[in-house]
């Protein structure tokens, strides 16, 4: 698992929930980083979460394992060049995203916290009460946080 | 009650062209093309009532999620940053956990009991919609999003529909310390994003593959990487 992330703070964070190798995308050449760290193999899995796909897919298509898969989650109203030729060479899908409902995804996750599989408690760096919401919402334009929970 | 009410102006841009469906229901598909001079204040606002098939719940924990940061940044326009299904004036807060402490009327609500805890799905889906009968209610026509066109949870009340409530009983099993167990049950929500992203929509992965992930980290995907990089970087 490599993770790219902007903010200092939170590369410290995905270390601390599992990642193996984490950089700032801004620091290293993400595609050249993950076409080494995987001996040219490239990732079976890419996923998409910055809400920045014009500077994202184009690495991501770069690294594309044979079979590999990108999940579109991040949102953003952009439109995104993409080199389809990467997608035939290496037999690559491309999946949009959106929301959690149905397929059992609720009841399979809160087991999953219940049973310790995932704990989100690593990630949760700030507490507010509610009448310093707006106190929040300003700290977490910072981007320094995991997660800032509101108490009512 | 006090809730954090986000206000805006609708505002559509000269280079927008407005929808039917947006004149019709109020409902902004592209909010920063629409919703103007946002103002995020702390009100007291009614408690909500429980109608048919509703839930009301005392609000434990919310937390905060990237689509609140840009309802509260904005461009050099003054227009909001986020793009998508917007309604206001509305109350934010979209990843939540709670305790109920009414029941509407119905046969939707029977399955809990005042003083259970839970957590809810944000996306309000109609169940009758082609889309929605079809099972993807993810892309129901009907769509209402709790803190983005209905009221949401940073506020101390909120009602939800009892079909979207699920309990969090488990979790409160994991973590001794209460408060803790409501801080964790407030992050089901964006990590049912990144499960229905990751194992719904692209089908997951084989055990032993490479992951590499563009993400903010609050967003938990780097959680389901149980496999492991291979042996020359250990």
């Amino acid at each position: 698992m490599i993770a790219f992330e902007v903010s200092a703070p939170r590369r410290e964070l995905a270390k601390k929930v599992g990642a193996d190798a984490v950089y700032d995308p801004l620091e290293v050449s993400p595609s050249e980083v993950v076409m080494d760290l995987t001996r040219g193999a490239g990732a079976d899995m890419s996923v998409e979460a910055a809400g920045a796909p014009d500077k994202t897919i184009p690495e991501m298509e770069k690294t594309l394992a044979i079979n590999g898969k990108i999940a579109q989650i991040g949102r953003a109203a952009t439109r995104v060049p993409m080199y389809l030729e990467s997608f035939q060479v290496r037999r690559g899908q491309l999946f949009g995203a959106q929301g959690h409902s149905g397929h059992a995804i609720f009841p399979s996750v809160i087991r999953m916290m219940g049973s310790g599989l995932i704990d989100n408690s690593k990630i949760i760096t700030s507490t507010f009460p509610l009448d310093q919401a707006l106190n929040a919402l300003e700290k977490a334009t910072k981007r320094e946080d995991g997660k800032i929970i509101i108490k009512p | 009650m006090k809730g954090l009410v986000l206000s805006a102006q609708w505002e559509p841009r000269s280079t927008y062209q407005v929808s039917e469906f947006e004149k019709r229901t109020g409902k902004a598909v592209e909010g920063f093309n629409i919703w103007r001079h946002p103002k995020l204040e702390m009100k007291d606002v009614p408690q909500p009532k429980p109608g048919p098939g509703e839930v009301l719940l005392k609000v434990h924990a919310c937390g905060i999620c990237g689509s609140d940061i840009h309802f509260y940044e904005h461009d050099s326009d003054d227009y909001i940053l986020y793009p998508g299904l917007t309604k206001f004036p509305a109350i934010i807060g979209h990843e939540f956990s709670g305790k109920i402490v009414e029941i509407g009327p119905g046969p939707e609500g029977k399955q809990f009991k005042v003083g259970d805890r839970v957590t809810a799905e944000e996306m309000v889906w109609c169940g009758h919609c082609r889309a929605c009968r079809d099972g993807f209610p993810n892309h129901c026509a009907n769509l209402e999003e709790i803190g983005f066109t209905i009221d949401g949870a940073m506020a101390e009340y909120i009602v939800v529909q009892a079909k979207l409530c699920w309990s969090i009983n488990s979790i409160f099993e994991r973590y001794s310390d209460e408060e803790k167990a409501w801080n964790v049950a407030a992050t089901t929500e964006p990590t049912c994003v990144a499960y229905n992203g990751i194992f719904e929509r692209a089908g997951g992965f084989r055990p032993g593959p490479t992951l590499s992930s563009m993400v903010p980290v609050r967003s938990v995907w780097v959680r389901f990487s149980s496999p492991r990089l291979p042996a020359q970087l250990r």
